[in-house]
């Protein structure tokens, strides 16, 4: 990439402690996003999306490794630093009913970026509060008012991204911004995250177990297994020529009329292994289809086969071998 | 971590607290409503808050003066539920000896709510070191049984209305710091707590903004059986003639002076024990109704 | 087994928390400790040589914390003072009394499970039906009693309306058996009818989550008699269910026996504590009530291990 990219990770690793074991929920995570790219992240529930997504707003704080966003460094940022970046990093939940305060009225949780930013004129704060809840199709006369359980998902879930936007941020982490929704609602939600990204020039990082959500939306998708990146290419290439069997796998698993499609879903039966003790080599070798006896001694490096396609895996499907 | 044995002994030391009892759910009711008995007892208890205050600037008789005309009297319409055993007016005295038991029920518990408060949701927000501090401090003062500290604070450091009050809030930290605890420990889950930190709130902003206002609401609901807990207890000590000394009346001590003419003139002790029943019972149905009101709000949401 | 050692371990501060807190409660009197203890309305000035000798036993001269651990070492040895009315050691003051506690617990316990186990078979059995709402009802109402209108009550009805049984005093059990045990029967029962309420309800809910195992169907569908399955089946109190109630009750027991040795004038530990306090006895007041707590701290953490030998779960949970 020619750009410094806006926001940069390397190497993150995050721990965390369970049962009194201390465990890795992802390791060597190294990625770019560009200015006003979406990256799309996809994997199965438990691999560690949500703790990539948190870890970029250091919540926690990375074990190990950097997040460089706009140039400075978060993970070594004094805390009162940090929190003059947090207005233009946010992030959206995937339970939008569970990430509004119940006992708040709408005004004062779409305000409280602003509060806590220290912008102490009221008629201001209501003002850009009306503005932003327009902006997300909500009518603010009706919304202000009233508490979170008074509206459905999919409102809450607008609420939600109204919060986020009202600082105006450079990077949101849409963790799993659909997922709780119905169906019909989900396509709504999208094209909202899509209108607002133009609107306000986002930057997002997409989060989904699901590859068809994150296919149309993604400008390059990555696909997580275990903690760890597996593969990482234009949202084009990777649904086109995936080079990874998982991808592949995940792919079969999107509802198509294809007769192929049947047999790869095949491959990805068989348990997940805990995270707590993961196998040797390739973490996905308990899983894959073509697994040799290099898979199991050998860990596969993540590496680009072809420009901007990496790969972690010795006998990748497309691109070369190793 | 200390979880478990926290929340055993605590109600251990608050037996008459019933335990939710997840396997039956044979009460079904109106979830929606108080319904009709909530609104007796609330009445109840809102008519003797008016009849306490009413001793400021109303004329009831002086329940220390002794009338050697009406010792022991029945019913009248001087008395209208005669004199004890010293003549005194027990209607006047019953009024007056509200106050007291309502003056410990109003001001003991909010100084246990706002300690347990502190102390839990400090516990359930911080976790970890700060979690087993309290946990510690908790279990220091449930060392003690109550009756006995009690009685020896109020005997050594004198039987004073402050020393009642403190002695009985003391009582109250473990219970609230539990509760509180357990709904701090419930909605710092919430991805809402999550959401303010990632806007860069701080600690003490999430603490008061966030959690408070959930948090308060079952310790608000809690509190009415806290009170009905802090009546038995003034009750008994003043019995045991370890609280507030006379001439002021108090419910306990009629009660005592009663059980001396119970042979004879048996309403003497009958009238202020009734009162005292049909307080704690209505501190009780409140408490009681306004704890599944509350629950079932809180999953609602 | 490290659930244990911290629950032993956790014994120490609380063990120096309460007798520290006991000793000191000596220093919350006002003006000097001395005059305070010697002084009395009847009685003039304390003669030099009273006030010599207490300041000696007391060790006035020396430090706080050194006085503490004389004190504790005392207490170890048996050793909690005299009392400044009478001149008997505490120590021996309480060894007369416990017993009399002790069987007015013990028979306050039998009562209340003798009370609770029928109606809590009953109500568990026949759950939501009118029958269990009325009982629920009556121990609702129960809960709303404070132990000293209860005893009250009692009296009246049972020594004054209807005079089958007398209203204090104690009998030595020696010299007459039945006497003794018929003058604990009502304070007995002041005390178990309070518990009532609780130990019917942990038994009501434990017979409703046993009736509907599986095991209780089939017994059923082998026609097997309701009184039957109930006794042989569906009755069997865990030993778990035991250990809980009884650390339920203790404090309870403990403020009971107070108040009701107090109303009905039974020479116990609750009575002494009361009437050392009534004859503003100091010394003697610390005595009982550093007894007391210690007693309650003890049988607090012999419940805890108990818990944890039964259901080990606890102990892996607590570790
Ligand atoms: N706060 C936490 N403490 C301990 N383990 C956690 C915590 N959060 C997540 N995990 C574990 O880390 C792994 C990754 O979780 P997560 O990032 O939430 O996955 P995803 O979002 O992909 O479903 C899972 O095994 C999860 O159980
Ligand atoms: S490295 Fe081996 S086991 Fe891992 S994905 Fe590639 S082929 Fe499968
Ligand atoms: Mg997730």
């Amino acid at each position: 990439m020619s750009q410094d990219p806006l926001l940069s990770i390397q190497d993150v690793t995050v721990e965390y402690t369970t049962q009194g074991k201390r465990f890795a929920a992802i390791s060597g995570v190294t990625f770019d996003i560009a200015e006003g790219e979406t990256l799309g992240l996809v994997g199965e529930s438990g691999c560690g999306k949500s703790t990539t997504g948190r870890a970029i707003i250091q919540l926690p704080r990375p074990t190990r490794g950097t997040v460089q966003f706009e140039g400075t460094e978060l993970t070594t940022l004094p805390y009162d630093q940090m929190r003059q970046i947090r207005q233009r990093l946010q992030i959206i939940f995937q339970d939008p009913v569970s990430s509004l305060n119940p006992r708040r009225k709408v005004k004062d949780i779409v305000a409280e970026p602003l509060v806590i930013a220290g912008i102490s004129d009221k008629a201001e704060r209501e003002g850009r509060v009306r503005e932003v809840l327009t902006a997300v199709g909500m009518d603010p006369d009706i919304t202000m008012e009233r508490r979170p359980h008074q509206f459905s998902g999919g409102q809450c879930q607008r609420i939600c991204i109204a919060r986020a936007l009202i600082m105006e941020p450079k990077l949101i982490v849409c963790d799993e911004p659909v997922s709780a929704l119905d169906v019909s609602v989900q396509a709504q939600i999208l094209n909202l995250l899509e209108d607002m990204k133009e609107r306000y020039g986002l930057t997002l990082l997409f989060i989904s177990h699901d590859l068809a959500v994150v296919k149309n939306i993604s400008d390059r998708v990555a696909v997580m297994y275990l903690g760890k990146f597996c593969e990482l290419a234009s949202s084009l290439r990777i649904y086109e020529a995936p080079a990874h069997p998982y991808t592949a796998g995940l792919m079969a698993t999107i509802p198509t009329i294809e007769a192929g499609a049947q047999l790869e879903t095949a491959a990805l039966s068989g348990e997940i292994p805990s995270p707590l003790n993961p196998p040797s080599g390739c973490r996905f070798r308990t899983r894959c289809p073509i697994a040799q006896d290099k898979c199991a001694s050998d860990e596969p490096q993540f590496r680009e086969i072809e420009t901007g396609h990496f790969v972690a895996c010795h006998f990748p499907l497309t691109g070369g071998t190793a | 971590m200390a979880d478990n044995s926290t929340s055993l002994r605590l109600w251990r030391q608050i037996p008459f607290f019933k335990r939710e009892e997840a396997a039956v759910s044979d009460r079904i009711k109106d979830e929606r409503r108080l319904g009709w008995v909530f609104w007796a007892a609330f009445s109840y208890i809102m008519a003797l808050i008016l009849l306490t205050i009413s001793t400021n600037f109303l004329p009831y008789k002086d329940p220390a003066f002794q009338d050697y005309g009406f010792i022991n009297s029945g019913l009248s319409a001087k008395y209208w539920f005669g004199g004890d055993a010293l003549g005194r007016d027990i209607f006047s005295r019953v009024i007056h000896g509200a106050g007291i038991s309502f003056s410990v029920a109003f001001t003991s518990p909010f100084i246990g709510m706002a300690i347990g408060l502190l102390m839990g949701m400090s516990a359930g927000y911080f976790r970890g070191r700060v979690d087993t501090v309290v946990s510690i401090i908790v279990d220091s003062i449930l060392a003690f049984p109550n009756i006995v500290l009690a009685i020896a604070v109020l005997f050594f450091a004198g039987p004073t209305l402050p020393n009642l009050i403190l002695v009985i809030a003391f009582y109250t930290i473990p219970q609230f710091t539990r509760i509180a605890r357990a709904n701090t420990l419930l909605y710092a889950q919430r991805e809402f707590v999550m959401a303010a930190r990632a806007q860069g709130a701080s600690h003490l902003r999430i603490l008061i903004r966030e959690l408070l206002p959930n948090v308060i609401i079952p310790l608000a609901a809690f509190s009415l059986l806290v009170m009905s807990f802090t009546i038995i207890l003034e009750g008994t000590l003043s019995f045991l003639g370890v609280g507030i000394p006379p001439p002021t009346p108090t419910w306990g001590r009629m009660i005592s002076e009663g059980v001396e003419e119970l042979v004879e003139n048996a309403w003497i002790a009958f009238v202020p024990s009734i009162f005292m029943f049909l307080t704690i019972l209505s501190l009780n149905l409140m408490g009681d109704r306004l704890r599944q009101f509350t629950d079932v709000k809180a999953s609602n949401a | 087994m490290n659930y244990f050692k911290a629950k032993i371990l956790h014994l120490v501060p609380v063990f120096f928390l309460v007798t520290f807190a006991s000793f000191m409660m000596l220093n919350l009197l006002p003006g000097d400790l001395v005059d305070a203890i010697l002084l009395d309305e009847e009685s003039s000035v304390p003669s030099a040589a009273d006030r010599a000798a207490l300041e000696k036993e007391l060790n006035l001269d020396k430090p706080v914390i050194i006085r503490y651990f004389i004190w504790l070492g005392n207490m170890f040895q048996g050793d909690l003072g005299r009392s400044y009315i009478n001149t008997q050691p505490v120590t021996e003051a309480l060894a007369l009394r416990i017993p009399v506690s002790l069987e007015l617990m013990i028979m306050a316990q039998i009562l209340a499970i003798g009370i609770a186990v029928p109606l809590g078979l009953i109500s568990g059995y026949k759950a939501g039906q009118p029958i269990d709402r009325g009982i629920s009802a009556g121990a609702f109402a129960v809960l709303a009693v404070p132990l000293f209108i209860m005893g009250t009550v009692l009296i009246w009805i049972f020594a004054i309306w209807w005079p089958i049984l007398p209203s204090s005093g104690h009998t030595d059990f020696a010299k007459d058996a039945w006497g003794n045990i018929q003058g604990f029967i009502l304070p007995a029962l002041t005390i178990g009818l309070i518990e009532v309420p609780v130990l019917m309800r942990v038994l009501r809910t434990d017979l409703i989550s046993t009736l509907q195992e599986d095991y209780i169907a089939l017994a059923k569908s082998k026609g097997m008699s309701t009184r039957y399955i109930l006794f042989n089946h569906a009755l069997r109190p865990s030993s778990f269910t035991f250990i809980t109630i009884l650390g339920l009750q203790l404090g309870n027991l403990i403020t009971g026996s107070i108040v009701v040795e107090t109303l009905f004038s039974i020479p116990g530990v609750g009575k002494l504590l009361i009437d050392a306090v009534d004859a503003r006895d100091e010394i003697l007041v610390q005595g009982v009530i550093t007894f007391v707590a210690l007693v309650y701290v003890g049988v607090n953490l012999l419940v805890d291990l108990m818990y944890a030998v039964l259901d080990p779960r606890v102990a892996a949970r607590g570790a």
